[in-house]
């Protein structure tokens, strides 16, 4: 099958359908990332945490979740919420959810990195000046902590963002799984997975450039 | 509410057992052979990205740009059906012929090329994090640049990114799971395709998701103890 | 010291995991609560559809979702709806072969519609209605393919999907009885359309699975002429839909609504709609599909 025998009309006709999937993969996106973070940051922080009762919960949060695929996390949220709740959840919730539980424990280690790499005499002087513990974590170590953790933020927010295509498994219709459901109908694979690659890369590549452009202004470009 | 009848045997019933048992190796071998591709391939293309020509550099950066943003499963796709097209006919159905196991070498290949280039990414991380001033100590001492990339940088970037390493280990060993699009038997589609045959999918997923959990944390610790015993003395030793 | 815990502890989540659901489960099935009386009381029906299974359920061109199973389920809706002198709500839920078994087992859909082949160890977990469609599995091979029937295919490399374990099955048994000597290759795709694609790219020989999905994606080639489909039935598939285990009197009224609909041509005007000759993927009725249904149009 060489390029002059594909048949792209195939994409022309079913652009709008696909495209309303792609709303969806930012949407999803979106909802991951900002409550990942958050609860990463949470997790990151627990983890450098002296207090025993902090510190292993999180760790063991973190072991667990690296230790196992997003396509079963998500399968196991999706099924044993519902037994548990008693009622069911629905898919774009239970996605949700599986990726902020999920990524938050990739983000709590890039969060934990860069929290050490803040010299601890950030952290002595925020102590001398008679800041409690929090304000010190929220005032003086987090600002600096996710300027210098970046470039590892932005990588990762790239990788939910392609994860994102793993939420078929529950039969959420985002633009990965529109455009295989369009290659069910149509069984016009090559040219429907070469589009999906030329978006994915697209959208991917200009989030990575962004994300140069922000290491440029936070003042890290030394560390490239 | 769950009105299911839990019947564990299926996961170690013959013939279940047997294809389960199959699925944790194959998830093994992959992942492995993979992780092999992917460090040789990721050093190379690390070097490329900070050789001084700028031709290499050019070449280092598209390949990481190609293989990290488009998703791993469509990567996959084209390395199993798009691929083979490129060879000749004849050549396409000698492979077809000669290796039966056509699809697993595929899951290598696109696990390995997609892993290489965030290994590139995490190797030029760490020779970045090296301190300017042991480049320059090195060559002070009148080092060539090939030693003072072999006895001084390498030793010392190695030890600075197990923890990284590790890390992506770990997520090579995971999107082996994805190769099941292509066909490859591993231990979540043998989970999947047990649960055609018994209906008792519940049991062959919790079976699955613990083994991915059990060597996840076998590697983990014993990544942390080559850590420990090789990290770089006067460093602050990484946390957890 | 620390991570060496950490191992400990990730062991005793997934056990306790575990307990949780297999506990769960215990009480679960004591509780039932009746499915129909709980469809009259909240006034809505959950249902589980496929959506890349033409024509059983998929994505039209306009991107609704459509498809004979779509349309059996908004019939079934329609005797609830009869029955209760009320309107009631159709919730439609994506299924596919990994998720169709949880859902109905937890209760997320009251039934399940897409092409599962009713087997003896499938009906051990769940329930099913009475067969509603009759295929069987045969071979798709290119037009000038020298593959005319199974004895054929001895040595060549069959693909077939990794969820249709009937078909699998069926394909052990010919083996181990001498039909295929020698045995062939298999090899396993998660979705036909994988396999199709490999068809086409001369990886396989042969596809081999139910008549039914092989007309749809003969229908679906960029030239249906290339192909033919090949083989006498070597197994008999029969469809049924997917209820869950315990439900007597929901399964009554499913098989109820069946037979109306058989009886008063109904289900004829679907088949047809779907599989006639007009139809998504024309596969003309067997005279074997024909006897079933006659045999299901049980009396008053």
């Amino acid at each position: 099958m060489m390029l002059s025998a594909m048949d792209f009309s195939v994409i022309a006709n079913n652009l709008g359908y696909m495209a309303g999937g792609l709303w969806m993969t930012f949407e999803i996106a979106i909802m991951a990332v900002t409550g990942g973070l958050a609860w990463g940051i949470a997790l990151g922080l627990g983890r450098l945490s002296p207090i025993p009762l902090i510190y292993y919960p999180a760790s063991f949060y973190i072991h667990f979740f690296r230790g196992i695929p997003l396509i079963l996390v998500i399968f196991w949220i999706y099924f044993l919420v519902p037994v548990f709740l008693g009622r069911s959840m629905g898919q774009l919730p239970a996605v949700v959810l599986s990726f902020i539980l999920y990524e938050a424990a990739y983000f709590a280690e890039i969060v934990r990195s860069g929290i050490q790499a803040v010299p601890v005499g950030q952290k002595r002087a925020g102590l001398a000046t008679g800041l409690r513990p929090w304000q010190i974590a929220v005032h003086v170590i987090l600002p600096q902590a996710l300027k210098k953790m970046l470039p590892a933020l932005v990588t990762h927010c790239v990788v939910v963002f392609q994860d994102t295509s793993l939420a078929y498994v529950i039969g959420l219709r985002e633009f990965l799984r529109r455009v295989n459901l369009v290659d069910a109908r149509e069984a016009r694979s090559v040219e429907l997975y070469l589009f999906a690659a030329c978006v994915y890369f697209i959208l991917c590549t200009l989030g990575s450039f962004l994300g140069h452009y922000l290491e440029g202004r936070s003042g890290v470009k030394d560390f490239l | 509410m769950l009105n299911y009848t839990f019947d564990w045997s299926v996961i170690w019933r013959q013939p279940y057992g047997a294809m389960m048992f199959k699925g944790i190796w194959t998830t093994l071998g992959l992942s492995l052979a993979a992780w092999c591709l992917a460090v040789a391939f990721g050093i190379g293309i690390a070097t490329c990205r900070i050789y001084p020509n700028r031709a290499f550099r050019v070449l280092g950066l598209s390949y990481v740009l190609v293989f990290r943003n488009i998703p791993f499963l469509v990567q996959l796709f084209f390395w199993y059906f798009a691929a083979p097209l490129l060879l000749p006919r004849f050549v396409q159905t000698w492979v077809y012929d000669t290796v039966p196991d056509y699809a697993f070498w595929c899951g290598v290949a696109g696990l390995g090329m997609y892993t290489a280039s965030r290994v590139a990414e995490q190797f030029r991380a760490g020779l970045a994090a090296i301190p300017q001033d042991q480049y320059r100590a090195a060559y002070a001492t009148g080092l060539r640049p090939a030693q003072v990339y072999g006895y001084v940088i390498l030793p010392y970037a190695f030890r600075i990114i197990i923890p990284a390493f590790t890390t992506e280990f770990l997520t090579c060993f995971k999107n082996s799971a994805l190769t099941m699009t292509i066909g490859v038997m591993e231990i979540t589609h043998t989970a999947y395709v047990v649960d055609s045959f018994t209906w008792h999918g519940l049991e062959t997923t919790t079976a699955a998701s613990l083994c991915y959990l059990t060597i996840a944390q076998f590697v983990a610790l014993f990544m942390w103890r080559i850590e420990k015993r090789w990290a770089v003395p006067g460093l602050i030793r990484r946390g957890g | 010291m620390k991570k060496k815990m950490n191992g400990a502890v990730a062991a005793l989540w997934c056990l306790a995991i575990i307990l949780g659901i297999t506990g769960i489960s215990g009480d679960a099935v004591a509780g039932n609560e009746d499915l129909l009386e709980s469809i009259e009381k909240s006034g809505e029906v959950h249902m589980g559809f496929r959506e890349g299974s033409v024509p059983f359920g998929f994505i039209d061109k306009n991107g609704s979702w459509v498809g004979f199973g779509l349309d059996l389920g908004s019939e079934v809706v329609k005797e609830l709806e009869k029955k209760f002198n009320k309107p009631i709500k159709l919730v439609k839920h994506p299924m596919n072969p990994k998720t169709r078994i949880t859902m109905v087992a937890n209760g997320m859909v009251a039934m399940g519609i897409g092409s599962t082949t009713i087997t003896l160890a499938r009906e051990q977990v769940v329930d099913f209605s009475l067969p509603y469609f009759l295929t069987g599995t045969r071979l798709l091979v290119p037009k000038d393919s020298p593959i005319a029937s199974f004895a054929d295919i001895g040595g060549k490399r069959v693909g077939m999907g990794s969820g249709s374990t009937a078909n699998i099955k069926g394909m052990d048994r010919a083996i181990a009885q001498g039909l295929v000597k020698p045995a062939c290759k298999k090899m396993l795709f998660e979705e036909h359309n994988k396999g199709f694609l490999a068809l086409q790219q001369g990886k396989i020989d042969a596809y081999f699975t139910d008549a039914s999905q092989l007309a749809g994606m003969r229908a679906k080639a960029q030239n249906p002429e290339a192909w033919k489909i090949v083989g006498k039935y070597l197994t008999y598939e029969p469809y049924g839909i997917i209820l869950p285990e315990n439900q007597g009197e929901w399964r009554d009224f499913v098989n109820a609504s069946l037979i109306h609909m058989i009886k008063d041509g109904r289900f004829e005007a679907l088949y047809t709609k779907w599989f006639g000759p007009d139809g998504v993927v024309p596969l003309p009725m067997t005279d074997e599909y024909k006897v079933l249904l006659k045999s299901l149009s049980y009396p008053e």
